[in-house]
C-alpha cells in the first residue's frame, strides 16, 4: 500500500513540475498569431495591397489615415485602380473595404484578431514602407512586418 | 474459509515495469511537445525579422552591397524573446556571373555556454543582380 502511494505520488509530482514549467516557458513567448489562418490572411492581403500601391490617400469616404486605419491607392492585377481601406478600429475584427472609384466593390472581414497597428517610415533608399504590428494579450510584440511597394513605371 | 492469494514478486515487478514504461513515454511526449511548440514560436519570430530585413537589402544599390554593415539594419524588437541572439549578413558574388550576388540573412539564437555556439539558426538567401539601373531588384 505504501509503495503504491509513493509511486503514484512521484508520478503526480513529475506531472505537476512539467505542467508548471510548461506554463512558465509559454509565458515567455508571444502568442503565435501566424499559425492562425485568418491572421495570416490579413498579413498576406496587406502585403499584396501595399506591394501594388501607388500612394496613401489622407482620407477617403469618411475614413482617415490613422494608426488603426490604412488607406492605400492600388493598381490591381486587372490594371484598374482601386482604393483599399483596412479598418483595424474594432476590437478583434479587421475589415478590408475595396472601392472602385467611390463605389464599394467588396468587403472582407476577419475575426478573432489581435490588435493591429499601422505605422509608416521611410527606408534609407527613400521608399515609403508600411509597418504592420500586433501585440498579444500579454503586451508582447507578436507580429512585426514591413511591406514596401514595388516600383511602378 | 478460502485463503486469499496475493501477488507474487514477479507479478509486482512486471506491473512496475509496465507502469514505468507508460510514465516514461508520457513524460517524453510531454517534453517533446513542449520543445516543438517552442521551436515553432522561435522560428516564426526569426522568419518575421528575416523577411523585414530582406525588404531593406533588396533595395540597397548593387554596387554598395559589400560596404554595408554585416548585420541586420531593421528593428529586431520582435526577436527579444530569443535573447541572446545575433544577426549576420553575408554578401557573396556569384562564381558564375559577376553581375549576381548572393545575400544571405541569418539569425542565430539559443546560445550554448559549453560549446560557445548558437544551437539554432534560420537563414534566407536572396539573389541580387546588377540591372544597371536603380536600386531595385
Amino acid at each position: 500500500m505504501l509503495v503504491t502511494v509513493a509511486i503514484f505520488g512521484v508520478f503526480v509530482v513529475i506531472i505537476g513540475t512539467l505542467t508548471y514549467n510548461m506554463y512558465y516557458v509559454q509565458q515567455k513567448w508571444p502568442i503565435n498569431y501566424m499559425s492562425h489562418p485568418e491572421v495570416g490572411g490579413v498579413v498576406a492581403r496587406v502585403r499584396r495591397d501595399v506591394l501594388d500601391s501607388l500612394y496613401y490617400p489622407a482620407e477617403f469616404q469618411g475614413f482617415v489615415q490613422t494608426k488603426r486605419t490604412l488607406i492605400v491607392y492600388v493598381v490591381g492585377q486587372d490594371g484598374f485602380a482601386k482604393t483599399v481601406i483596412y479598418d483595424f478600429r474594432k476590437s478583434n475584427e479587421v475589415r478590408r473595404l475595396e472601392y472602385k472609384s467611390k463605389e464599394l466593390e467588396s468587403t472582407w472581414i476577419g475575426r478573432a484578431m489581435p490588435t493591429f497597428e499601422i505605422s509608416s517610415f521611410t527606408l534609407d533608399s527613400g521608399q515609403d514602407a508600411v509597418r504592420l504590428t500586433a501585440v498579444d494579450t500579454g503586451g508582447k510584440l507578436a507580429i512585426d512586418q514591413i511591406f514596401v511597394p514595388r516600383s511602378h513605371s | 474459509m478460502k485463503a486469499q492469494r496475493g501477488y507474487n514478486l514477479v507479478e509486482v515487478l512486471v506491473a512496475l515495469v509496465i507502469l514505468a514504461i507508460v510514465i516514461t513515454t508520457t513524460i517524453a511526449m510531454f517534453a517533446r511537445r513542449q520543445q516543438y511548440l517552442r521551436d515553432s514560436s522561435e522560428t516564426v519570430l526569426a522568419w518575421q525579422a528575416i523577411w523585414n530585413e530582406a525588404e531593406i537589402w533588396r533595395r540597397i544599390s548593387f554596387g554598395s552591397l559589400e560596404a554595408q554593415p554585416k548585420r541586420f539594419q531593421s528593428d529586431t524588437s520582435i526577436l527579444t524573446p530569443l535573447n541572446p541572439f545575433t544577426t549576420k549578413v553575408d554578401v557573396a558574388p556569384s562564381a558564375d556571373d559577376p553581375n549576381v550576388k548572393n545575400v544571405t540573412l541569418t539569425v542565430l539564437w539559443g546560445y550554448d555556454d559549453t560549446s560557445k555556439t548558437y544551437r539554432r539558426n534560420a537563414h534566407l538567401s536572396v539573389l541580387r543582380s546588377d540591372t544597371g539601373g536603380s536600386n531595385l531588384w
